[in-house]
């Protein structure tokens, strides 16, 4: 069973995608800050993380950078709320971007696309 | 010389001059100035040299005559009454030996003894030199007269076309100096010539009757011919134009003729195809252009500087010129001179004028700008704020919403119903909240290519007073090969404006601001180093967010402003700081490419 990793700081988001995710037959692990996501990168390795952007602490683009350094392979999917990060240059080396909706479907396919690919190769 | 030979003649004498007479006869007799003395029958008595000489009748011929048979018909003139003399003055003409007509002034005293008319004394004094004085006078006065006209036209010529035209008509008018033919050669130093630029004068003898034919019909004035944009010449381009061109030459070329006139101290004139006036060298090729062999050369001085040649001729006529012509010629050269260092100045201080007015224009663009665009983002950025804590809401709200509704089995009809009423609003919603984010957006970046280096230049000047009232020194460093940035220079000016501020307001007691621009691995960093106040990591946290400021007179929009239009190019804002040392923010940006390098933003 693939293993995602949530790192978003509204409680209220984590508890939606988790239901979501693992209704759709993911084991879900979630983060609520930056620092925590890295964390469980190492303790949970994850098949894919779905993060925000905008992070306390440590910016998102600056964590997924660091994540990134150490992990190169696994996939990120950025999950913002904000669509003006999605032509930052710091943005195109995630898998994916996606804007924030109540409407999960797009994450949803976005997130089974990367982990097909990922079993593909 | 001087006897008298009649008997009866000399008694008559006598009575005028008792005792004296053969004195007075000898000395009379000796004078150039021609002289008789007439009885009270205006026969002649005495004829001295002089009246021999003048009117070429000899001694003998004379004596005895009537006096007016021997010179002519009398006009009077005028009559002055003395006590016991009557004097009468007038002009007659008389006919030389050789066929002149000479003028002459007869002054005829009448000599009386016991109120009875005795005879006359007679003074011819020759007027020919004194009338062609008087006419030289007359031309003088008529042409100095010229020459106070030519310049009041020159006083209100304004530009140096029109002083041309001025001068030239001036030399050429048959009101003015009656030259044929004038052109001016004007001093390039640019390009290192002297050269001919305008001409005045007939091609051609035929040309010259036309010309001349219609200017006798309605004389014009001075004025008039200078306002008629062809005075004189019809037609297309005039011969003269041309050989004005002809006439250029290279300001170091020492065999020309022309050079070496215009450097001289005074006039160079040219008669029989010779110099006769100046050091100049061979004038042949000039007398080949202009195809006569006699001219005058006037150089044209501004301040002791040589700025052109006025150059006259009369190759029409081929009247010889005269001393007086060169005179008035040389009036008219200083007058032009003067026109045209006055019309020079005028020029110099438009132009100077001009480019201050565009510098006010350019500060007044660049503020409103500023303003504009502070405004504005400041308003969209509240906007966007707000619609983006709403949006976190609402993506909870909808999402569990729709979560709920792909459990059926756990609701009836009507919940169901109800949560698919919550997820269509929550989908409006989103939908509203998409439209305000994109219309607060910023309108996307014009991308061109900026040099970042004259960018900050330019946001240090437009901050030169905020600066110096702070004690800032400001400076503006480069590193060797730093690209320029692919950006929106407007945008990007607007960015550095406020991290500029943020940076001076870092610094209440002065310091030093120091913009390091350097490349960076596929862009272009500009960092602004202040020595000012620096930030605690807990301010440092919230730096960039909106309206977070610790100072008491900032909207604490600068930097997330700043951010934004980094992150609308694709480029970011790093921030360091150390609480009581100082803050360097860096804005990166992407480099320009070639392609984007052509596509040069006009503002920058």
């Amino acid at each position: 069973m693939p293993k995602i990793l949530i790192i978003e700081d509204e409680k209220n988001l984590r508890v939606l995608y988790q239901q979501d995710f693992e209704r759709d037959g993911f084991e879900v692990v979630t983060a609520a800050t930056a620092a925590d996501g890295l964390a469980m990168v190492e303790a949970e390795k994850p098949d894919l993380v779905v993060m925000d952007i905008r992070l306390p602490g440590m910016d998102g683009l600056e964590a997924m950078s660091r994540l990134l350094d150490k992990n190169p392979k696994i996939p990120v999917v950025l999950n913002s709320a904000y669509s003006s990060y999605k032509d930052s240059f710091m943005s195109w080396s995630a898998d994916a971007y996606v804007v924030k909706s109540a409407d999960t479907g797009e994450l949803r396919t976005r997130v089974r696309e990367l982990l097909a690919s990922r079993t593909d190769s | 010389m001087g006897a008298v030979t009649h008997k009866d003649q000399r008694s008559k004498f006598d009575a005028f001059f008792p005792g004296r007479a053969d004195d007075f006869l000898r000395m009379l007799g000796a004078w150039s100035i021609p002289f008789a003395l007439l009885d009270d029958n205006d026969a002649v008595l005495f004829w001295n040299r002089g009246a021999v000489t003048f009117y070429g009748v000899s001694e003998d011929d004379a004596l005895g005559k009537k006096f007016g048979e021997l010179v002519g018909e009398e006009a009077t003139v005028s009559s002055i009454p003395v006590a016991g003399v009557r004097t009468r003055r007038y002009e007659a003409r008389h006919q030389s030996a050789d066929g002149v007509d000479l003028p002459v002034m007869v002054t005829r005293t009448e000599l009386l003894a016991s109120d009875t008319l005795k005879g006359a004394f007679v003074l011819i004094t020759d007027l020919t030199e004194s009338k062609a004085l008087e006419r030289r006078l007359a031309r003088r006065v008529a042409q100095l007269s010229i020459i106070r006209e030519i310049g009041e036209c020159l006083q209100s010529a304004m530009s140096p076309e029109r002083i041309l035209r001025t001068v030239l008509v001036g030399a050429t008018a048959s009101m003015g100096l009656r030259f044929n033919r004038a052109f001016l050669l004007l001093v390039d130093e640019r390009h290192g010539v002297l050269r001919g630029r305008d001409a005045i004068g007939p091609a051609d003898t035929e040309e010259a009757q036309r010309i001349w034919s219609r200017l006798s019909k309605g004389e014009k004035t001075l004025r008039d011919l200078v306002d008629d944009h062809e005075p004189i010449i019809e037609g297309e381009e005039p011969r003269v134009l041309e050989i004005a061109r002809l006439l250029s030459a290279k300001l170091d070329d020492e065999t020309s003729f022309v050079v070496a006139a215009l450097k001289a101290k005074g006039t160079t004139r040219v008669a029989d195809g010779r110099v006769v006036l100046g050091d100049a060298p061979s004038p042949d090729r000039i007398i080949g252009v202009l195809a006569i062999d006699a001219f005058v050369a006037v150089p044209l001085t501004t301040d002791g500087k040589p700025v052109g040649l006025l150059l006259a001729d009369n190759a029409i006529t081929r009247r010889a010129i005269t001393d007086e012509d060169v005179d008035i010629l040389e009036l008219l050269g200083l007058q032009a001179a003067q026109a045209l260092a006055r019309a020079h100045l005028t020029e110099e201080l438009a132009r100077q004028v001009a480019s201050l007015e565009a510098a006010t224009r350019e500060l007044r663009r660049n503020q409103e700008r500023m303003v504009r665009s502070e405004r504005l983002s400041a308003i969209g950025e509240m906007a966007a704020r707000m619609a983006h804590e709403i949006r976190n809401p609402l993506v909870a709200i909808g999402g569990f919403a729709r979560s709920l509704l792909l459990r059926p089995e756990e609701q009836d009809p009507a919940t169901r119903e109800s949560l698919e009423i919550i997820v269509n609003e929550v989908r409006r919603l989103e939908s509203i909240v998409k439209e305000v984010l994109e219309f607060s957006r910023p309108a996307p970046p014009k991308i061109g290519s900026v040099p970042l280096r004259r960018l900050a230049e330019e946001a240090l000047d437009l901050l030169g007073w905020e600066l110096d009232h702070a004690g800032v020194v400001g400076r503006v460093e480069e590193a060797q090969g730093t690209p320029e940035a692919a950006a929106d220079s407007d945008q990007i000016f607007h960015a550095v404006i406020n991290l500029l501020r943020n940076a001076v307001h870092a610094m209440p007691h002065g310091g030093e601001l120091i913009v390091r621009l350097r490349g960076v691995p596929y862009g272009v960093e500009m960092a602004i180093v202040d020595t000012g106040v620096g930030m605690s990591e807990d301010v440092l946290a919230h730096a960039q967010e909106a309206f977070y400021t610790t100072k008491t007179n900032g909207s604490g929009l600068g930097l997330t402003i700043a951010s934004q239009i980094a992150r609308d190019h694709s480029g970011e804002v790093r921030i360091e700081s150390r609480e009581g040392e100082g803050t360097t923010v860096a804005l990166r940006l992407p480099a320009a490419t070639e392609g984007e390098a052509d596509a040069q933003d006009p503002d920058h």
